[in-house]
């Protein structure tokens, strides 16, 4: 099975053809097509990491089943293809797979009734087919193609109701910003192959064997290996979100709910994330950490910068963006320290709890017909399963220690944290804080107190959509189980990923970390979820506090939260207009100066000369000879009678072109040197 | 003689005598016209294919030779032949001409001006393009070259739009003028003594001259063919900042031509790149490499951004036009340079490049014929008019987004091909040089997706509520470009395999 | 005074005797119009049918001078020199000739008879209705051929002044024919002043050469006699530059060209047609042979009439190409147009007196003369096989090609022109719906004048441009000359294309559609299949033409 690993992503890739083409006559409207290829990938996927994982012991430790054709000749070289079988992709395998079957599933559901349905998902198809094919792709210039095809999957869905301009705009925005991290991408995926030969990652000949080639010093006095690394992570920058990148994801949230909860929660926008983990060894083989200290710091900003943010927001799916960000700057921030494991862990966690709470806001949403949180309330009562799985998930996203999946990746990139880096330690701390009670504000305004709008009269949705919110709530708790500090399955299979050289680069840089459960760490991540509840609780669900008061001291500050740190705007005025301006420019220039003053100019001038020769030909020839003629008449000429008086002035003008050509040769004779400069060039 | 040597004068001239046959039919029978023209432009077509699947990608590359060769006195004293061949740098592109030819026939059944006159010149268009790039002797070359002039004149001129008579003698004179500079730096090298010296006579053959490196000694002269030959192309590629014949052509073109200008003739500015420039003067190349690098860079950025002010749609592609083409003239530029970088990174920019040319023939043609589509039905190309034409015009809409996205470089379709392997070279030469085309990808993106979102996306204009679908006869002429882009996008080894020959020897010249 | 092979100008004097007899024939069926022997013998048929055979024989003529190089003709195509003997007729004392004959000469004959051949069959069309004098008329032509056909074997002062007068004679009176047209006797008035002003001012400088250079007439004798000591006083120079003056007026080379533009316009079209092309091919031809043989082979700083001819061919193109732009009448246009055309042909001339002199090229033996003026201090000079000389060839591929692609130019202009009453370019105005036939065949003629294969024009200006970078080697400035050649063939197809424009892209009108005669049609056909047939059959043409060119070598 794990040789035919590549009609995974193959599947679903043939649904989107046929349900493009015949959704509209085929079961379900196209839909049982998309669900029947997912599922059947979903169950190829458990197959394969059944066989993976059962094999086991020294086979998963050295080696990785990875497959290369050739696809396209370079000079005398082929540049190859092919995909790879190894725990990390195992693991996006069975993520993408679930949760995508799940999402599809609830759609049923949700976009019952939608005019574009089938197109719904044949898109859906689409991008499971490119994102279980980034995950599976052994070479870098397969994984930059599947890459940019979800990212397009992504500008397709955020744009499905392209009718309304947010979307539209949307979709635009996400495509862009993404592409400027993918420019990133693009130029250190070059970057790697001219040096190391190879867009393949593993093997002896590689990218990641044959690092050592880019051990020297390169612009700016960074290490080679750095500027890849960095570039490389522009990429993840913008396909997850991270500053200042992040720009796109919020808006995002103008797709159908289902497609945030797949693509813009659980997917990809991890693909960020996955593609730093894939390659891993270029940051490891950094001796001087540049490029990971990036990473960390830039994680661990935007996982606080976000989650800020997220405090203000009033739409559920806003928050929940928010949330998103903030997440991944997490996991970034974990690679950043080293945290390969826990990052890709948290990873997984967090595709199902977000995935869950995501699909949950559309089910509140498709109950009451609203997205802002001011209008809602008590809904618990009304929609109890979704507030139940809803509840669950905070939970596992808050990270609540023993009981929750979220709490064991959490707890893992803190502890990682704790042993390499304080800082990142402390803001990764502070997130968690922060996360429970925008968490809980939202869980409080949505669910608790009274309905504030006696207009919505909200309803629980339909089983085919609460079904898979079960399903995902199950695992927001079982699936951290496979990563406890007691026996960690997830971390003795991950490790060896990267290889057995970079694998013991990061014991190395590992060394001296308590592997087990760390009381400190946990006592730290109980202490914030716990300070975050009570005050969210304080403020939201019994008003205790009233921040209200705080109104003349702060409220810039929340005016600045409430409007996301002015980064659109300052976008919008700086590089927007910018691009505007010189697009502009370089327009006004090309019409004005080089078609019309030089091109069109060129084309006047040749008309211009041949007017003022035909000028001269009518004004002046005919002039002097009207002169003579003039001339000739009054001294009574004896051509008198030819009434034109035109020929013999031509004669006349011809005698005076003569007399001068005779006087520029004589001239030239009787000079040493011809008179015209370059004559002399017949000496 | 090979038997096979027939096959290109077969190809190239196929169309001539169609000519002469639709000459021949009265003018009131429009729809023979045109049902005759569009059979016999089947049969290059179907003769390329064979000729792409005869051909022997291990044969010889020009200028060591070339395949299916045929060579006959024609002005035996001053050493002009009828030569013709192919190599791995033109299959691709007499297919491409032959495919461009039948589909544009195909879309240009709504002609119903003058369409004898028409159908007629639109054939002897083909005879010059194929011409081009079966050529293997400079005379013979120069004349189709210039054959393929006279009747895009008269497109523009008698079937093009308000602006018709402008765009026509702007375009008739602004190419005219690199043709004979070109023309002047032919003469130039076949007196080169090199080349009298390897052929015992004075030759118009261009194996021959290639071979000799025309004044590989005296750089001065050198120099002065070098620029005499790039004026000629470079207008017809067109690179900045010879370009601003080529908005207005295309805008006043009518589509099929339009389809031709942008899928055909700007390719045989790019082919004489590589056919002449790049192996001809070789040495005065690498030594200006940098001037069209520079040149291409900023016909990347500058026709994006240029392209984004438009608020006509034909105009706008047109611009994308400049900015397209300006990665392959990168892609010569980097493969030609002086500079020693690898041999490898060389070929990968010359497959690009080349790779670029048969994308761009597909994608810009493909994109041309969606303008005239949705100027036929709205008469009016103005952006700023359209919206929302993706929930009235579904397949039209998705047609669109295809080409679109494959004009922005999408993987999975040849551009993106192209753009990786061009930058792949260039980021050899100069990470710089590749640093500032990774902008111009950005702004391409930018442009074309705002233009998507201009005409499909948003509230529908009440005005186009019932503009119709496209139809068989439109989705026929649309559907094999689509499907190509989409078959080398995903196994760019089939066609790749034919470029990289080429590639080879052109780069070896210089290594 | 020895007379020598009669035979060999036969054609001349053949086409000579067939005016006369047109001519007489027509006094004597003139008294009765329509009646008697015109009717059943009427002149503008028996003149054309006179003159064909002239063809033909001029063209056997030209065969049989190459031919007279015996086996060595097929060499040739292999590339290799092949030197074909002159023969000298009325060899004066000293041994220079008064007439060359050559099939360099004879090419200029076969030129110009076949021009007048077409010329006459455009008059029948032209002149369709009754035409009075039509007997002058054909036999003026007839006469004004032959005299181009003395011209061009003309190796003596005094018989290229008398051919160049006959021709001028015959013009006048034919620029002048249609009496009944004031612009047309204005024409032939000005023609006539003006001519007769040039033709003084050439005689003049020709007796001033032949005292300079020791009282002989033949080119050869001026050649040698042309000296250091002999040209010190300058007076020599006075006398070349007259002289030329002479020949620049046939030519309509600037600025010599102010009768052109009056006289093609007032002319009757045929004679105009005739005038561009058969009048300006004799004063090519003497020009050439007087250069190449009196003046070029001399000693390097007495050169500076050369540049003059250098500053006058750019002159001549741009003058040329400039004024023709705003010009609304096509004869007139065509006037300009032909104007520009000489500077082309003059940078083939000018390519050609290298070929001649050039170090490490041809030694000029000239016309039998044993001995020339020769530059080369090395004294050996010789050939490599596989130099072709381009430049001369050029100067005759270019005329071949303008006599087909000119003429076809006027003929067309002569046939609307007669038909829809006009001469201007704004009346062509769809042409191509109202006589589909002329119209594209002027699109191809002046698609050829511009220079744009597949056409003859394209053949001629690859040769003219290919001599001149040939020469350019070692003369630069004609590299430079043919840069502004081409800027010129660029401004060029802008008028060109112009007239294109008027007749295709204006929209079908009303007007009606018309039918042209049959001989119109055909003079139209036989220079469309010159026009396009030369590009395919190159290779003969180039053929036939080197060979005719190498007999100036020798």
């Amino acid at each position: 099975m794990v040789e035919h690993a590549w009609l995974i992503p193959l599947l679903p890739a043939i649904a989107f053809g046929l349900t493009l083409l015949f959704g509209r006559r085929g079961p379900g409207e196209g839909a049982y097509i998309a669900i029947a290829a997912i599922c059947t990938s979903l169950a190829m996927s458990l197959i394969v990491a059944a066989r993976w994982f059962l094999a086991g012991g020294s086979e998963a430790y050295h080696g990785l089943y990875s497959v290369s054709v050739p696809w396209m000749p370079a000079g005398s070289q082929a540049v190859e293809t092919g995909f790879c079988i190894d725990a990390l992709s195992v693991v996006m395998l069975l993520v993408v797979t679930i949760v995508a079957s799940l999402v599809q599933i609830y759609s049923i559901g949700y976009m019952h009734g939608d005019p574009r349905y089938p197109r719904y998902f044949a898109f859906h198809s689409l991008f499971a087919a490119a994102m279980l094919t980034l995950v599976i792709a052994n070479n870098m210039l397969l994984m930059f193609i599947s890459w940019e095809l979800v990212g397009l999957t992504s500008y397709l869905l955020i744009g499905f109701w392209f009718e309304r301009p947010s979307a539209m705009r949307a979709a635009k925005k996400a495509f862009l910003v993404t592409r400027v991290g993918d420019v990133g991408f693009l130029a250190g995926m070059i970057l790697l192959y001219l040096k190391t030969g190879s867009f393949n990652l593993f093997g002896a000949n590689g990218v990641f064997e044959n690092l050592s080639r880019l051990d020297v010093v390169g612009p700016f006095g960074l290490p080679l290996l750095a500027v890849a690394g960095l570039l490389l992570f522009c990429g993840a920058v913008g396909k997850s979100a991270q500053f200042p990148l992040h720009v796109w994801l919020p808006d995002a949230m103008e797709g159908p709910t289902p497609v945030s909860a797949l693509i813009h929660a659980a997917t990809m926008v991890a693909a960020g994330v996955y593609l730093v983990a894939r390659m891993y060894p270029v940051y490891l083989a950094d001796s001087s950490g540049t490029a990971l200290q990036v990473v960390a710091y830039i994680g661990a900003f935007t996982a606080l910068f976000a989650a800020t943010i997220g405090l203000a927001q009033n739409d559920i799916k806003r928050v929940l963006a928010y949330s998103t960000i903030s997440q991944l700057g997490y996991m970034i921030m974990s690679l950043g320290v080293f945290g390969y494991v826990a990052a890709v862990f948290h990873l997984m966690t967090h595709a199902f709890f977000k995935a869950n709470l995501f699909l949950g806001a559309g089910s509140v949403i498709h109950g009451t017909g609203t997205q802002d949180i001011r209008d809602m309330g008590g809904l618990r009562r009304k929609m109890p399963w979704t507030y139940w799985t809803f509840l669950i998930s905070t939970l596992s996203l808050c990270g609540v220690p023993f009981v929750t999946a979220g709490g064991w990746s959490k707890e893992e990139i803190l502890a990682v944290a704790w042993h390499t880096n304080r800082l990142v330690f402390a803001a990764g701390a502070v997130c968690a804080f922060v996360t429970t009670c925008y968490m809980f504000r939202l869980v409080y305004k949505v669910f608790h107190g009274e309905p504030r709008n006696k207009d919505i009269h909200a309803h629980e949705s339909p089983r085919v959509m609460l079904a898979p919110l079960v399903i995902l709530a199950f695992l927001a708790i079982s699936a951290g189980y496979v990563g406890t500090p007691w026996a960690n399955v997830f971390e003795h299979n991950m490790l060896p990923v990267l290889g057995h050289s970079y694998a013991s680069v990061l014991e190395h840089r590992l060394e001296g970390m308590h592997h087990g459960f760390n009381p400190v760490v946990f006592f730290v991540a109980l202490t914030a979820v716990a300070l975050g509840v009570g005050l969210a609780s304080a403020i939201w669900l019994k008003p205790l506090l009233r921040i209200e008061r705080l109104e003349p001291y702060l409220g810039w500050l929340a005016r600045l939260v409430e409007n996301k740190y002015y980064i659109d705007e300052i976008y919008q005025a700086t590089i927007i207009r910018g691009l505007m301006l010189a697009s502009w420019i370089a327009f006004k220039f090309d019409y004005w100066v080089i078609d019309y003053a030089i091109v069109n100019g060129t084309a006047y001038l040749t008309r211009l000369a041949s007017q003022l020769y035909g000028w001269f030909d009518r004004t002046v020839v005919d002039g002097v000879v009207n002169l003579v003629g003039w001339t000739t008449k009054t001294v009574g000429n004896a051509l008198r009678y030819l009434q034109t008086g035109v020929a013999q002035h031509y004669v006349f003008l011809t005698v005076v072109a003569l007399i001068i050509i005779s006087l520029a040769v004589l001239a030239g004779h009787y000079r040493e040197e011809a008179w015209i400069p370059i004559a002399g060039f017949y000496r | 003689m090979d038997p096979n040597c027939w096959i290109l004068p077969i190809i190239t001239f196929i169309p001539l005598l169609g000519v002469l046959i639709v000459m021949f039919i009265p003018k009131e029978k429009a729809a023979a016209i045109k049902a005759v023209s569009l059979v016999i432009s089947l049969i290059p077509l179907a003769l390329s294919v064979w000729l792409w699947a005869a051909y022997d990608r291990s044969g010889p590359q020009f200028p060591n030779g070339a395949q299916f060769g045929i060579k006959l006195p024609w002005i035996p004293s001053l050493g002009v032949n009828f030569a013709m061949g192919v190599d791995g740098l033109s299959v691709p592109l007499v297919f491409l001409t032959a495919l461009l030819t039948t589909l544009s026939l195909l879309y240009s059944f709504i002609i119903n001006e003058r369409p004898k006159e028409y159908f007629w010149m639109f054939l002897l268009l083909e005879t010059g393009m194929l011409g081009v790039f079966v050529s293997l002797d400079f005379v013979l070359f120069f004349v189709f070259w210039e054959v393929s002039l006279v009747p895009m004149y008269f497109l523009i001129g008698i079937w093009g739009g308000p602006r018709r008579d402008y765009a026509a003698i702007k375009f008739f004179l602004y190419t005219m003028v690199g043709s004979m500079t070109m023309l002047l730096a032919i003469l130039a090298m076949y007196f080169s003594p090199e080349v009298t010296r390897l052929a015992g006579q004075h030759t118009f053959d261009m194996l021959t001259i290639a071979k000799a490196h025309p004044y590989a000694s005296n750089a001065a002269v050198a120099a002065l063919v070098f620029w005499g030959l790039f004026l000629g192309f470079a207008i017809k590629v067109p690179m900045f900042p010879f370009h601003t014949w080529l908005p207005d052509a295309h805008v006043e073109a009518p589509t099929a031509g339009s389809v031709i200008l942008a899928g055909v003739l700007l390719k045989m500015g790019t082919y004489g790149f590589m056919r002449v420039l790049m192996t001809m003067t070789p040495f005065a190349f690498a030594r200006y490499w940098w001037i069209i690098a520079v040149l291409s860079l900023i016909a990347i950025v500058y026709g994006a951004l240029v392209a984004m002010a438009q608020w006509d749609f034909k105009k706008l592609i047109a611009y994308s036009s400049v900015n397209h083409m300006g990665y392959v003239t990168l892609g010569c530029a980097v493969a030609g340079s002086g500079l020693l970088a690898s041999e490898q990174s060389k070929i990968i920019a010359l497959n690009g490049a080349q790779m670029q040319v048969f994308s761009h023939g597909l994608l810009t043609g493909a994109l041309f014929i969606l303008v005239g589509i949705i100027y036929e039905r709205a008469h009016t190309r103005m952006l700023s008019e359209f919206g929302g034409l993706g929930a009235v015009m579904p397949i039209y809409a998705g047609m669109l987004s295809f080409c679109s996205f494959g004009s922005l470089g999408l993987p999975g379709m040849t551009g993106f091909i192209a753009e990786l392997s061009v930058l792949t070279g260039t980021y050899n030469a100069s990470p710089v040089l590749a640093g500032l085309a990774l902008i111009g990808i950005v702004v391409t993106a930018a442009f074309m997706l705002w233009t998507l979102q201009r005409v499909l996306l948003g509230p529908i204009n009440p005005r186009w509520q019932n503009l119709p679908d496209a139809d068989a006869r439109e989705v026929v002429s649309l559907a094999p470009l689509m499907a190509l882009t989409l078959l080398f996008g995903v196994m760019p080894g089939y066609i790749l395999s034919i470029f990289n020959a080429a590639s080879e020897v052109i780069v070896g010249i210089l290594h | 005074m020895f007379i020598g092979n009669i035979k060999l100008i036969a054609p001349a004097l053949y086409l000579a005797f067939a005016a006369a007899v047109v001519l007489i024939l027509g006094v004597i069926a003139g008294r009765k119009p329509d009646k008697g022997l015109d009717h059943w013998l009427p002149t503008q048929y028996l003149a054309p049918a006179l003159t064909f055979p002239g063809v033909v024989y001029a063209l056997w003529a030209v065969l049989k001078s190459l031919a007279e190089a015996g086996e060595t003709v097929d060499a040739l195509v292999g590339s290799e020199l092949v030197r074909v003997p002159a023969v000298a007729l009325f060899v004066t004392r000293g041994g220079h000739a008064q007439l060359t004959v050559d099939p360099f000469g004879a090419i200029f004959t076969l030129i110009a008879f076949a021009g007048t051949l077409i010329v006459m069959l455009l008059s029948l069309d032209y002149f369709e209705a009754r035409q009075p004098h039509k007997a002058e008329y054909y036999s003026l032509l007839m006469f004004a051929a032959a005299a181009v056909s003395f011209a061009a074997v003309a190796s003596d002062l005094i018989a290229i002044y008398l051919s160049i007068e006959l021709l001028s004679l015959a013009s006048y009176v034919l620029a002048s024919f249609v009496k009944t047209d004031r612009r047309s006797g204005e024409a032939g008035l000005k023609y006539f002043l003006y001519g007769a002003a040039c033709s003084a001012v050439g005689l003049y400088g020709m007796s001033v050469l032949f005292g300079v250079t020791g009282g002989s007439t033949a080119l050869s004798a001026i050649a040698r006699g042309l000296t250091p000591s002999a040209v010190a006083g300058g007076a020599a120079w006075v006398g070349v530059v007259f002289t030329l003056v002479g020949f620049g007026f046939k030519l309509a080379l600037v600025p010599f060209q102010f009768w052109a533009p009056d006289v093609y316009q007032g002319a009757p079209t045929p004679v105009t047609a005739f005038l561009s092309v058969v009048s300006k091919a004799a004063g090519l031809v003497v020009l050439v042979r007087f250069l190449v043989t009196a003046v070029f082979p001399l000693p390097p700083e007495h050169l500076s009439w050369y540049w003059i001819l250098v500053v006058l061919t750019a002159a001549a193109m741009f003058f040329g190409n400039l004024v023709a732009i705003p010009q609304k009448n096509i004869k007139r246009m065509l006037a300009y147009s032909s104007i520009a055309q000489v500077g082309y042909l003059m940078i083939g001339v000018l390519s050609a007196l290298h070929a001649f002199t050039g170090e490490g090229r041809l030694l000029p033996g000239l016309w039998n003369v044993p001995n020339a003026l020769v530059r080369s201090a090395a004294g050996v000079v010789h050939r490599a096989s596989w130099e072709t000389p381009w430049d001369m060839q050029g100067v005759i591929v270019y005329l071949a090609a303008y006599l087909f692609m000119n003429l076809g130019a006027f003929a067309v202009a002569a046939g609307l022109g007669r038909r829809i009453r006009s001469d201007a370019i704004d009346d062509y105005a769809g042409m191509i719906h109202r006589c589909p036939f002329l119209a594209a065949s002027l699109t191809v003629f002046l698609i050829s004048l511009a220079g744009v294969p597949p056409t003859a024009g394209f053949v001629g200006k690859l040769f003219i441009f290919g001599g001149a970078i040939q020469a350019g080697r070692s003369h630069p400035e004609l590299v430079v000359l043919a840069v502004l050649g081409i800027i010129n063939s660029v401004i060029s197809a802008y008028y060109y294309l112009n007239v294109v424009r008027v007749m295709f892209f204006a929209p079908a009108n009303s007007r009606p559609s018309f039918k042209v005669s049959f001989v119109l049609n055909l003079v139209v056909a036989v220079c469309l299949v010159g026009t396009l047939g030369l590009v395919f059959a190159a290779g003969p043409v180039v053929d036939f033409i080197s060979l005719a060119v190498c007999s100036l070598l020798d």
